[in-house]
């Protein structure tokens, strides 16, 4: 199989990797540069344990070959923390008890960021909006659309509704 | 609920929670090792099928390919999960690769090479010549005589025992006489109930990697709920010392039951690392995740007895589960329905007969609550109904005939009892009935296009699977604690955490019995070499079984503590408290001493470590208790069944982490909603499973779950369990798909027997009806 180096700009740092044709950019993330904190839960779209924010926009990275990413900023779970602060939504969902078993925290996080990036204020049903491509199984999403509620009322600085 | 703590019963974050939050903790599926290989499965296309011929050596020789077995490379004895009962009394019907295939995606072979991809196409490369054998899929086909025969033979005890009718196991269990009982009553319902088979959907896909080590051993990390139950299997289906094998404790992501039991792939995996000398990652896809594990389907059939009062005189049970092509946990699920349909009602005449029955279908396994969810279908759905037909209250009718402190109760078998102490389940009823507005339930009832209605279920679980008699199901717990110079505690323990919280709570019971701060507790890695024996992270009694061990052994590395405060602060160890991570003597609140001096002067003074052990088995199973109050609009042009309001009642005795059981009984409610009202795994008429992605396997979403969810815990405290408190995992969920169900008859008149209620089958209901 023919390889192709590309670069790819991942949470600010420029990384070269060899790809596969059709490599998807979760394995070249997960396998290659081994930030495993992405997550693999189905290899179809179906779960969203793999979102991450391309471009600024959420995509599933298990649905994404890596040479589409080139040339755009991809941000992981790994990218979101600054100078050893946590994201408000980390902290709300850490606080909170939004997170069990923590699969699915990667990508429901990377989600609710790209969210909150587009609308700092969103109302209940759009944070449920969101969050309709991220499976959790463990907390029936009531701790997690709380937490991104709270996420958002402490970054957006007045109360959403 | 118990005063003056400090640690216990207060919200804490998840001790792992920021790794899990920034991507730094790692799962079995997150492991890499250099030079590591993948595996991957060849599954049978048939559901009943033999193995003519196979060969392999064009694989083999495929560049990458690192190893090739087939059934002819693995053990020849048949096996039965056997770790955590008799192993005379276990179903030996499987292999780890098998020449005769028994459902669609049977395994045959498997390979191991560089990458995936080359796994891939050696599978395409295995010549397999099939010969295909009459199938069975439906338990009522399977039981007919001259039906297909899924097993010819199993072996038990070293006999060898052929299934009559496909019939694999039975439990029966009969107290007084329900015939008489029947004569007795004024009243006669009977009712037959159908339960679907969800899939558990943990968001980790099944994986398992094992490392060869250079001292000749092999190390082993899982999606499994047990270290110990892991070791055993893998050591004694391929023939190996415990010593051979380390099996590591690993945050899972998500389980729900699935794991309760060692799997056919773990030991696979263990036995090509062995083989080829590499590590080997073994993942399966979603859509084999699909087809390796779901929960057990059943028909219930119910009788019983009432005085026109409503008192209930007779109850008779007949439970047939489908289990599937093997046996991985049917006679045990079983066994366990004995407990689940004897602990709800009173009544002087009880017999309840279960049986599991081969089909060519994949084998179900656990799946939280372990047959309860459908008991508990079957018995609620028809208190309901009785109620009703009665014109009595369903609570007043419940409220009648519960079983309630001082009652005898049974878990997982008939040798399984308990006699209740603490019991809220009359505080349950009344304060969910008066949140949801129970009196007036008929005031939301509409009679447009959307139907609303309110119903509700009560339900339990065991908080472990001990009796006050030897049960004979291995239910031992343990802990190993040491306090460091800093005050800091290290915790050993061989307990599992799939999200539910359990590393938490355990560092939240050491840190209360230790007066430290649950900041200042390591749990440690913990594997079979370093952790005392603990059977698995089931049954709900992780806290109870496993909270239990960690406060005893605190409680012994208390002793030295105190005893060498004492010499400290002259002072009798009776006379001193722990909290604050200093050591005061009572009544003097100016004495004191910090806990890190203590453990100082004892490493300075020669007095020694203070360490604790503890193995523990609990005196019983400490049932706790649940409700749920459910509100749904029913649509009556799409069929479609919207959740609108939950109330989530629950007497767990002293919570350790309100927040964590606001968190179990959320994922309950969500996960008992997909049961009530969408969630099954489907065959085909060749039995392939027709839903294997979320595309077609659909569960609730943010989307769906109620806007509106309450929780309520009642005040309660166990004797038995650590600083009062009992389980909660499994009964946040075996009540909720009766009340959703319970609630659409009250919003169409329409009562439902067979799970999932879909959008079809709300529609034909009320064709029906209409």
């Amino acid at each position: 199989m023919k390889y192709q180096t590309i670069r790819l700009r991942v949470n600010g740092e420029e990384r070269d990797v060899a790809v596969k044709p059709f490599e998807r950019l979760n394995d070249v993330l997960r396998a290659t540069l081994l930030l495993t904190g992405t997550k693999r839960g189905c290899d179809t779209g179906g779960c969203g344990a793999c979102t991450v924010i391309v471009g600024g926009r959420p995509v599933y990275s298990c649905m994404m070959p890596a040479i589409q990413a080139e040339g755009k900023e991809i941000v992981t779970i790994e990218g979101i923390a600054r100078d050893g602060k946590l994201d408000p939504i980390q902290e709300a969902m850490i606080r909170h008890g939004g997170i069990q078993c923590g699969f699915c925290t990667p990508g429901v996080i990377m989600s609710a960021k790209a969210l909150l990036a587009s609308n700092p204020r969103p109302t209940e049903a759009d944070i449920r909006e969101a969050l309709a491509g991220n499976l959790c199984r463990c907390t029936g999403y009531v701790k997690i659309i709380e937490a991104v509620m709270m996420a958002a009322e402490q970054s957006g600085g007045r109360k959403a509704r | 609920m118990e005063k003056g703590l400090s640690v216990v019963g207060k919200d804490v974050p998840k001790i792992e929670a920021v790794g899990k939050a920034t991507g730094t903790l790692r799962y079995t599926s997150d492991i890499f090792f250099p030079n590591m290989l993948y595996a991957k499965i060849l599954r049978s296309p048939y559901a009943h099928a033999r193995v003519k011929r196979i060969d392999a050596s064009k694989a083999q020789k495929l560049q990458g390919v690192k190893s090739v077995l087939t059934f002819k490379d693995v053990p020849q004895e048949p096996y039965g999960l056997d770790d955590l009962g008799d192993p005379a009394n276990a179903i030996r019907d499987k292999h780890i690769l098998e020449e005769t295939a028994r459902y669609v995606g049977d395994r045959i072979a498997v390979v191991a090479a560089n990458d995936i991809e080359t796994c891939q196409k050696a599978l395409e490369m295995i010549d397999v010549e099939y010969e295909e054998l009459p199938a069975v899929f439906e338990v009522g086909e399977a039981l007919k005589s001259g039906a297909p025969r899924v097993h010819d033979y199993y072996v038990m005890g070293g006999r060898r025992i052929e299934p009559r009718n496909n019939i694999a196991t039975v439990t029966t269990h009969v107290e007084g006489d329900v015939e008489k009982g029947f004569t007795d009553s004024e009243y006669i319902f009977e009712g037959e109930y159908r339960t679907s088979s969800p899939q558990q959907v943990p968001l980790e896909r099944t994986v398992v990697v094992c490392r060869p080590e250079a001292d000749g051993r092999l190390s082993v990390w899982s999606t499994n709920q047990s270290i110990h139950g892991l070791r055993y299997t893998i050591c004694n289906l391929l023939g190996l010392p415990f010593s051979k094998v380390r099996a590591n404790r690993i945050f899972i992501g998500g389980a729900f039951g699935s794991y309760i039991h060692t799997r056919f792939d773990e030991p696979m995996c263990a036995l090509l690392a062995l083989k080829t000398r590499l590590p080997v990652k073994l993942q399966l896809s979603r859509a084999e995740v699909f087809t390796s594990a779901r929960r057990y389907p059943a028909i219930l059939k119910v009788k019983m007895g009432f005085k026109r009062d409503g008192t209930l005189v007779s109850q008779k049970y007949d439970v047939t589960y489908n289990i599937g092509g093997y046996d991985v946990l049917g006679a045990w699920v079983v066994s366990a329905t004995t407990g689940w349909t004897y602990s709800m009602y009173r009544s002087p005449h009880f017999s309840y007969e279960g049986r599991g029955v081969y089909t060519n279908t994949p084998p179900p396994c656990a799946f939280r609550g372990f047959g309860n969810p459908q008991a508990n279908f079957a018995i609620e759905s028809a208190m309901d109904q009785v109620a009703e037909e009665l014109g009595v209250d369903p609570i007043d009718l419940r409220l009648k005939n519960y079983r309630r402190k001082g009652d005898l109760v049974l878990a997982q078998g008939p040798k399984v009892k308990h006699y209740i102490e603490s019991c809220e389940v009359e505080y349950l009823l009344r304060k969910g009935a008066e949140i949801i507005g129970w009196a007036g339930r008929d005031g939301v009832k509409s009679a447009g296009k959307i139907r609303r209605g309110i119903g509700m279920a009560r339900g339990w679980h065991a908080s472990s699977c001990s009796g006050f008699e030897p049960s004979g199901i291995a239910d031992t717990g343990g802990a190993f604690i040491k306090v460091n110079d800093d005050s800091t505690v290290s915790l050993v323990t061989a307990l599992a955490d799939a999200g539910q919280g359990e590393l938490t709570a355990l560092a939240q019971i050491a840190a209360e019995t230790l007066g430290v701060g649950v900041d200042d507790v390591i749990v440690s890695d913990a594997d079979t070499d370093n952790a005392p024996y603990d059977a698995v992270t089931h049954a709900s009694r992780g806290i109870y079984v496993g909270g239990g061990a960690v406060k005893l052994a605190a409680e012994d590395a208390k002793k030295s503590l105190l005893d060498w405060a004492g010499k400290i602060l002259e002072a009798s160890p009776e006379d001193l408290e722990l909290k604050d991570r200093r050591v005061f003597v009572k009544g003097a609140p100016s004495k004191s001493v910090s806990i890190a001096q203590v453990a100082a002067s004892a490493r300075i003074n020669n007095w020694g470590t203070i360490v604790g052990k503890s193995s523990y088995a609990a005196s019983g199973f400490a049932p706790h208790f649940t409700v749920k109050f459910i509100e749904v609009e029913v649509n009556t042009e799409t069929g479609q069944v919207r959740v609108v309001r939950a109330i989530c009642g629950a007497d767990v005795g002293q919570p350790i982490s309100p927040m964590g059981v606001e968190g179990q009984l959320h994922g309950g409610l969500a996960q008992g909603i997909g049961f009530a009202l969408m969630e099954n795994v489907s065959f085909d008429d060749s039995g392939n499973t027709t839903n294997t992605d979320f595309l077609n396997y659909k569960l609730l979403t943010a989307m769906e779950v109620p806007e509106k969810v309450e929780v309520f815990l009642a005040p309660s405290r166990e004797r038995t369990g650590p600083f009062g408190a009992k389980g909660i995992g499994e009964s946040a969920l075996n009540d909720v798909a009766t009340a959703v169900v319970n609630a659409i008859a009250h919003a169409t008149g329409v009562r439902f027997k067979e799970l999932p209620v879909t959008a079809e089958k709300v529609l034909k209901g009320l064709r029906e009806r209409a």
